[in-house]
C-alpha cells in the first residue's frame, strides 16, 4: 500500500472575512505582547539588583512569552490545507498550543508559590540600597526604580489581556484564552511585587512573600484548570465555551433543526472539539420512502450552516438510532 | 476584573502615602535608630591587610578600619569592634548582634545570600604589569610572571599559558608581575590589558537593614570620591 494512495481530504476551512479580520487583529496583539514583554524583561533585568521578588517577576515575564509564541506558531500551522499525510487538516495545532500555554501557566504558579514559601521559611530579608546603573551610584533608593519598572511591566499585560478576552470567545480560540489568563497572572504578580518592594522599604520583610503566595495560588488554580481543559479537548471533549468551559449546546441545536425536516424521522449527533473547529457525526433515521442519496448531501450542507465552527460533519443514514450506537464493533 | 484592581490600587496608594510620611526606606531591625540611641556602631572585624590591619582587641587600622571609624563619627557614634572568625562574625551579623563586618570582603563572598552587602564601593583589577619602559605584553602566553608566595593567581596564570615564578614579595621581582591595581601603581609598574580578576569590594551589613545601608552607601561613595583609594591601599599595605 506504499506510494501515494488517493485518500479523501477534508475540505479546507475558511474563516468568514469578518472573523479573518479579527484573527489578524489577534496576531497583531500577540506581536505587541511579545514586543512589550521583551522590553519589560530588559527593564526588569537592569533594575532588579539583589531583590528576590524582582527576580521572580523577571522569570515570570520570561515564562509569559510562551503563550503568545505558541499561539503564533499554531496560527501558522493551522492555516495549512489538509494533505494526504494529514487528511483531517491541522486545526488541532491550536490545541497543542493551548496545552503548552497551560503548562506554562501551571509552572508559573508552582514557581511563584515555591519562591514565596522559600522566602517565608528561610526568613530571607532582602536589603535594598542605592540604585546603580552603568557603574554609577544614583542618589535614589533602588526600590523606587524597581517600583517604576514594575508599574511599566504591569500596564501592557493589563490592557492586552482585556483586549484578548472577548476575541478569544469570539474566535473560539483556547490558546488565546490561556494567553489572556497569563496576562492576568502577569499584572497581578507585578502588583504583588510592588507590594513587596514597598513592604521591604517599610521594614515588613514578609509582605512580599505573602502577597506573592496569594497570587501564586490563583495562578496555580488557573493553570490547573487550563491544563485540564487542554487535555479534555485533546481527548475529544464535547464543544464548550472557551471562557466559561460550559457546553455550547451545539448538539441540541443541530438535532432540533434537522429534526424539523420532513424526511427525517429521528436524529442523533455527537460532536468534538478540534481546536477552533467542531466536527462530528450525525446519525439520521429517514422516513420510509425517502431518497436519502440526495437528502444526505442536502442535510449535511444545511447542518454546516447552523454554526460557524461546524466543519466536516458526516451524516450517516441508519435504520434505527440503536443500529450503530451504542453497539460496539461486531456487536449489535 | 476591575474590582480587585481598584482595591489593589487603593492599597498601593495608601502604602505609598505611608512610605512618604516617615523616614523611608526603614530598617526591619531598626539598626540605624539603635546606633543613634546606643551611641555605638558595632563592627565585626576580619584581619586582612591592607583593608584591615592591627590585632584584637585594638581599634582596627587599614583602609576599611579608617572607613568605619569615619562612618561612626559621621553618625555621632563610638566604634565598638569585635575581632573574630568569619563564621562567628557572620552568624552574629545575621542575628543583628553586629551592624557591619569589614575585612576586604568582595561580591564573591559566599555569605552574600545570608546577610546584606553594600553595592561595591571600590573595584580593583588584578592584571599583569611590567616595569616602566619595558614593552607591554599583548597576551600572557609564554610570559614569565612573578607572584608572591601567598598569591592565589597561579591557576589563572597557568590557564592563560604563563610561566609562573614565586617570589618572597613583589618588590624583588624582575620582569612581569601579576598584581592588584594599587600594587601596580605603588610599585611604579605599568599595567597591561591582561586582566586576571576583578575584585568588587563591599561591606557586609545585617540583613534587611535598608536605612543603614542607604547611609553607609552614601558615606562610602563620598569617601571614594574624595580620596585616592589606590594610594591609601598602597600606604596601608606597608610594602
Amino acid at each position: 500500500m506504499g506510494g501515494v494512495w488517493p485518500v479523501r481530504l477534508r475540505p479546507r476551512y475558511r474563516l468568514s472575512p469578518e472573523r479573518e479580520q479579527k484573527l489578524r487583529r489577534v496576531v497583531a496583539l500577540e506581536w505587541l505582547t511579545i514586543f512589550f514583554m521583551a522590553t519589560i524583561i530588559l527593564v526588569m533585568y537592569l533594575t532588579m539588583g539583589a531583590s528576590q521578588a524582582m527576580k521572580a517577576a523577571l522569570i515570570e515575564d520570561c515564562l509569559s512569552l510562551i503563550p503568545p509564541v505558541a499561539f503564533l506558531l499554531a496560527n501558522r500551522i493551522r492555516q495549512r490545507a489538509p494533505t494526504p499525510e494529514f487528511p483531517y487538516g491541522f486545526s488541532r495545532a491550536t490545541l497543542l498550543a493551548f496545552l503548552a500555554a497551560s503548562v506554562a501557566i501551571l509552572m508559573l504558579g508552582c514557581f511563584i508559590l515555591y519562591d514565596a514559601g522559600h522566602t517565608l521559611i528561610s526568613r530571607e530579608q532582602p536589603t535594598i540600597g542605592h540604585f546603580h546603573l552603568l557603574g554609577t551610584q544614583w542618589d535614589i533608593w533602588a526600590g523606587w526604580v524597581m517600583i517604576g519598572a514594575l508599574i511599566y511591566s504591569l500596564v501592557p499585560p493589563l490592557i492586552l489581556g482585556r483586549k484578548k478576552l472577548p476575541l478569544a470567545a469570539d474566535l473560539h480560540d483556547s490558546t488565546l484564552y490561556a494567553d489572556a489568563t497569563m496576562n492576568k497572572a502577569d499584572w497581578m504578580t507585578a502588583a504583588a511585587a510592588i507590594f513587596g518592594v514597598l513592604g521591604i522599604g517599610l521594614g515588613w520583610w514578609w509582605a512580599d512573600a505573602v502577597a506573592a503566595g496569594v497570587i501564586g495560588l490563583d495562578v496555580l488554580h488557573d493553570g490547573y484548570r487550563n491544563v485540564r481543559r487542554a487535555m479534555d479537548d485533546l481527548m475529544d471533549h464535547r464543544p464548550a465555551d472557551v471562557v466559561t468551559g460550559e457546553p455550547l449546546g451545539l448538539e441540541r441545536i443541530v438535532e432540533e433543526r434537522l429534526g424539523r425536516w420532513p424526511q427525517v424521522e429521528q436524529v442523533n449527533v455527537r460532536l468534538r472539539e478540534e481546536g477552533y473547529l467542531v466536527a462530528g457525526e450525525v446519525f439520521v433515521v429517514f422516513r420510509p420512502g425517502t431518497d436519502f442519496d440526495v437528502s444526505v448531501e442536502r442535510l449535511t450542507a444545511f447542518a454546516l450552516t447552523l454554526d460557524w465552527r461546524l466543519h466536516d460533519l458526516v451524516v450517516m443514514p441508519v435504520s434505527s438510532l440503536k443500529a450503530l450506537t451504542p453497539g460496539t464493533k461486531g456487536v449489535q | 476584573m476591575y474590582h480587585p484592581f481598584v482595591l489593589l490600587c487603593a492599597c498601593l496608594v495608601m502604602l505609598g502615602l505611608l512610605a512618604g510620611c516617615e523616614r523611608f526606606p526603614r530598617d526591619p531591625g531598626d539598626s540605624l535608630q539603635r546606633i543613634h540611641e546606643r551611641g555605638t556602631l558595632r563592627v565585626g572585624v576580619l584581619y586582612g591587610p591592607p583593608w584591615v590591619t592591627g590585632d584584637a582587641p585594638e581599634t582596627p587600622e587599614g583602609v576599611e578600619g579608617r572607613l568605619v571609624r569615619e562612618f561612626a563619627n559621621s553618625q555621632g557614634a563610638r566604634l565598638e569592634t569585635q575581632w573574630g572568625s568569619e563564621q562567628d562574625l557572620f552568624e552574629s551579623l545575621r542575628h543583628h548582634e553586629l551592624d557591619l563586618i569589614i575585612g576586604g570582603l568582595t561580591t564573591d563572598s559566599p555569605w552574600r545570600s545570608e546577610v546584606g552587602f553594600t553595592a561595591p564601593y571600590y573595584t580593583s583589577n588584578v592584571a599583569i604589569a611590567v616595569p616602566q619602559g619595558k614593552p607591554v605584553p599583548e597576551d600572557a602566553d609564554g610570559l614569565t610572571v612573578s607572584i608572591p608566595y601567598e598569591s592565589h593567581l597561579y591557576d589563572e596564570l597557568r590557564r592563560q599559558g604563563a610561566e609562573v615564578k614565586r617570589v618572597p614579595k613583589l618588590s624583588v621581582a624582575t620582569g612581569a608581575i601579576a598584581a592588584r591595581q594599587w600594587e601596580i601603581q605603588g610599585l611604579g609598574y605599568q599595567a597591561s590589558n591582561i586582566m586576571l580578576q576583578e575584585r568588587r569590594h563591599v561591606v557586609a551589613i545585617s540583613p534587611g537593614e535598608n536605612a543603614l545601608l542607604m547611609e553607609l552607601e552614601r558615606f562610602l561613595a563620598n569617601f571614594v570620591a574624595e580620596h585616592d583609594m589606590d594610594g591609601l591601599l598602597w600606604a596601608a599595605s606597608g610594602q
